[in-house]
């Protein structure tokens, strides 16, 4: 169960999103995130989340990280993710780098690539001599000072100011952020000491939360359009079909809310799997049935459904994918190597 | 009973997937799709080559060959002709000769106007209205969603010509005319923002007094909404046809990632769901070409008619999310992410899966409700 001091903290998140977030979202798709949203994420401490005050950061816990993004994903998957990058991948990345303490005020930003991971082919590789060489694929926020890789040997090493944008990407999901190739030559680079596995097995969770703010957002904003749009002299809801659908889709939501919130206060790498896998495969359905019920109206732009759709199957990729996650889990469920004969 | 396609109908599937490999490349296909643009420069290919066939079958295989390619170049190659079946069957031969004719030649293009802001699958809730005043008929409303809105020359619209007799008899006095687009108090806004098939025009349209002579009137005054009815049951065969391009399309790109990469095919998990996708895919297919058979030879089944789009548009969902979730980021920055936006508009237009299952349950009780 959720404590009072996170009680509030939900409370105060979802004001800030419901007030700053939701009434550009449309704009976030369209535009970009402009440094008017970054001021005050980084003015409320959340783009450094996980850092500490003295560092600008909220120094928020497992919960309060969880609550964070998944409030913010109901309003914009995109505000989420940038706070996702900027905490789980890079700021988890740089230890205790001064640079935190630059991304957390919003002087400037970093980002991860995946590349040289295992199982990441498709994210390019670089190579580490005594330059960095290389092609990276699929780089969020390309325009960021800082980049951030494994080494290939699993450790992390970190770039600036040292990669070359090189060609924009087709982009399903998380439009607010750009999303690109670059190329990497670079004599000058740094070891942050932290090991990349460290880094990956931190990472379920807060996906697992921004899925889940994708079904919240999808399935509320499902449940009020329903309640107002009339069809054959009756509102949407009173048809079982929809009325159904859509409350079985809630009380799955509140069922899996319940169990990522268990997951963040006891923190199993198994449970983290579990609830990523649930929760990924939820948002997909979730906003696929909010979306139908939206009819054309949720085809588009303007109504704020539609991207839930794209984010969502986006989000269940660009980290990794199904058979990479399955073959995790199975491995957690069996507790040995399995599937795969 | 022959599953095999007769040869002229396998020569055209082939001939139409030649043009689209020929003229549909990716960089195009994404150049329309970003900038939300009609390609009518794949129409007029389409119209030079001798794609475009009146044969039903022959449009049918060429709907879903072109789609299997790319669905908004695709459209684009028999759009323009949207809803001339109701000119075909119902319209005068001065209708024919004015209307008609321009659309199948490549000259000019129409669309088909029934949804509006308030009523979309409730056709019988439209509100706009056509009315006589001093011998002239006058049409008011708005319309939503309207294919090729913004480009066509003429639509066949649907409007009120007296309110309902009753409640229960709502689906009364509705009316077809054919609206050209230049006319006094017809204008249009183009909807931009789709999140799929950007390549396809989509406009809103406001009618604000706009004289519709009498020999614009389609069909008979009064039963317009049964004029619909049997419109749909012929649009949704070509609906199914167009999701089960999209869903034989991701198949394709799966079976090929398969075929190139070893370790990718070696998953039994990636194997089992090609398997299934294709078995869907297949199901579909017979499904849509039953309900086709029944169409073309003038016995239109609305039961099968209802299932094939209800089961193709599921298909070409699925079949584009399951392709994404086994391929990864490897599907995500290619064509294969525009399918996935594209495919679920099949789901929704032309009837959504709830108006297809509720129709489906109604005819089967007409059919065999007293047994």
């Amino acid at each position: 169960m959720m404590d009072e001091e996170h009680a509030v903290l939900e409370s105060v998140i979802r004001e800030f999103a419901q007030k700053e977030i939701e009434p550009r979202v449309k704009s976030i798709e369209t535009s970009g995130i402009d440094s008017d949203i970054l001021k005050k994420l980084v003015s409320q401490g959340f783009l450094g989340a996980l850092s500490s005050p003295e560092d600008g950061g909220a120094n928020l816990d497992d919960l309060g990280y969880i609550i964070l993004l998944r409030e913010l994903a109901s309003s914009s998957p995109s505000v989420a993710f940038l706070v996702f990058l900027e905490n789980s991948l890079v700021i988890r990345s740089l230890g205790r780098d001064s640079s935190v303490r630059e991304i957390s005020t919003g002087n400037y930003l970093g980002t991860f690539s995946f590349a040289n991971l295992v199982g990441m082919k498709d994210y390019g590789s670089i190579t580490v001599n005594s330059r960095i060489k290389g092609s990276l694929r699929s780089v969020f926020v390309p325009e960021s000072r800082i980049l951030l890789m494994d080494d290939g040997k699993g450790e992390i090493i970190k770039t600036e100011n040292c990669h070359r944008i090189s060609g924009e990407e087709e982009q399903l999901g998380f439009r607010g952020l750009k999303f690109s190739r670059v190329d990497m030559d670079c004599e000058k680079y740094d070891y942050t000491g932290i090991k990349t596995e460290e880094v990956m097995k931190n990472i379920h969770l807060p996906v697992a939360a921004m899925a889940m703010g994708i079904a919240k957002g999808s399935i509320m904003k499902a449940i009020d359009y329903a309640g107002q749009r009339d069809a054959f002299m009756h509102k949407l809801k009173d048809f079982q079909p929809i009325a159904f659908n859509l409350s079985k889709a809630y009380s799955e939501l509140d069922a899996l809310n319940l169990y990522l919130i268990d997951a963040a206060l006891q923190r199993d790498y198994r449970k983290d799997l579990m609830i990523k896998t649930l929760s990924l495969d939820f948002a997909k359905r979730a906003s696929k049935l909010a979306l139908q019920t939206h009819g054309g109206y949720g085809y588009l732009l303007d109504f704020g459904i539609e991207k839930f759709y794209r984010d969502s199957m986006f989000l269940s990729v660009i980290l990794g994918n199904e058979i990479f996650d399955m073959k995790e889990l199975s491995m957690e469920i069996f507790g040995s190597n399995s599937g795969y004969v | 009973m022959d599953f095999d396609l007769p040869e002229e109908i396998v020569e055209k599937k082939k001939r139409v997937r030649e043009f689209a490999l020929k003229h549909f490349d990716m960089e195009k296909a994404k150049y329309y799709d970003v900038n939300e643009k009609f390609p009518f420069e794949i129409r007029k290919k389409a119209m030079e080559e001798g794609i475009i066939e009146y044969d039903p079958w022959a449009l049918l295989v060429t709907i879903e060959e072109l789609f299997t390619i790319d669905a908004g170049l695709g459209f684009s190659v028999f759009s323009p002709f949207f809803g001339n079946e109701n000119i075909m069957l119902l319209g005068t031969d001065e209708q024919k000769k004015k209307y008609l004719d321009p659309v199948l030649k490549g000259e000019k293009i129409m669309g088909f106007a029934v949804t509006e802001p308030v009523a979309g699958s409730d056709v019988a809730g439209i509100q706009s209205k056509i009315e006589k005043k001093n011998g002239k008929w006058i049409l008011n409303g708005n319309k939503m969603f309207i294919t090729n809105g913004s480009i066509a020359d003429y639509l066949v619209v649907l409007a009120r010509n007296a309110p309902p007799p009753s409640p229960e008899k709502r689906h009364h006095n509705m009316t077809f005319s054919i609206v050209e687009m230049n006319w006094k108090g017809v204008s249009k806004n183009k909807l931009t923002g789709k999140m799929g098939m950007r390549a396809s025009d989509t406009a809103e349209i406001i009618f604000e007094n706009v004289e519709v002579p009498e020999e614009n009137i389609l069909g008979e005054v009064g039963k317009g909404f049964y004029i619909a009815m049997q419109f749909f049951n012929i649009s949704r065969i070509y609906v199914a046809a167009m999701a089960l391009g999209i869903g034989q399309g991701a198949l394709n790109r799966l079976i090929r990632k398969a075929g190139e990469d070893k370790e990718f095919s070696s998953s039994e998990y990636v194997q089992f769901t090609i398997a299934e996708v294709a078995t869907r895919v297949e199901a579909a297919r017979l499904l849509t070409y039953k309900a086709a058979s029944y169409l073309f030879q003038m016995n239109p089944d609305p039961v099968l008619t209802s299932m094939a789009k209800y089961y193709a548009a599921e298909t070409g969902t699925y079949a584009t999310e399951r392709a994404l979730s086994m391929l990864g980021l490897d599907g995500a920055v290619t064509e294969l992410e525009r399918m996935f936006r594209d495919a679920k508009i099949n789901e929704i237009w032309e009837g959504s899966s709830e108006i297809e299952e509720l129709t489906i349950y109604r005819m089967l009780m007409k059919k065999y409700g007293g047994i």
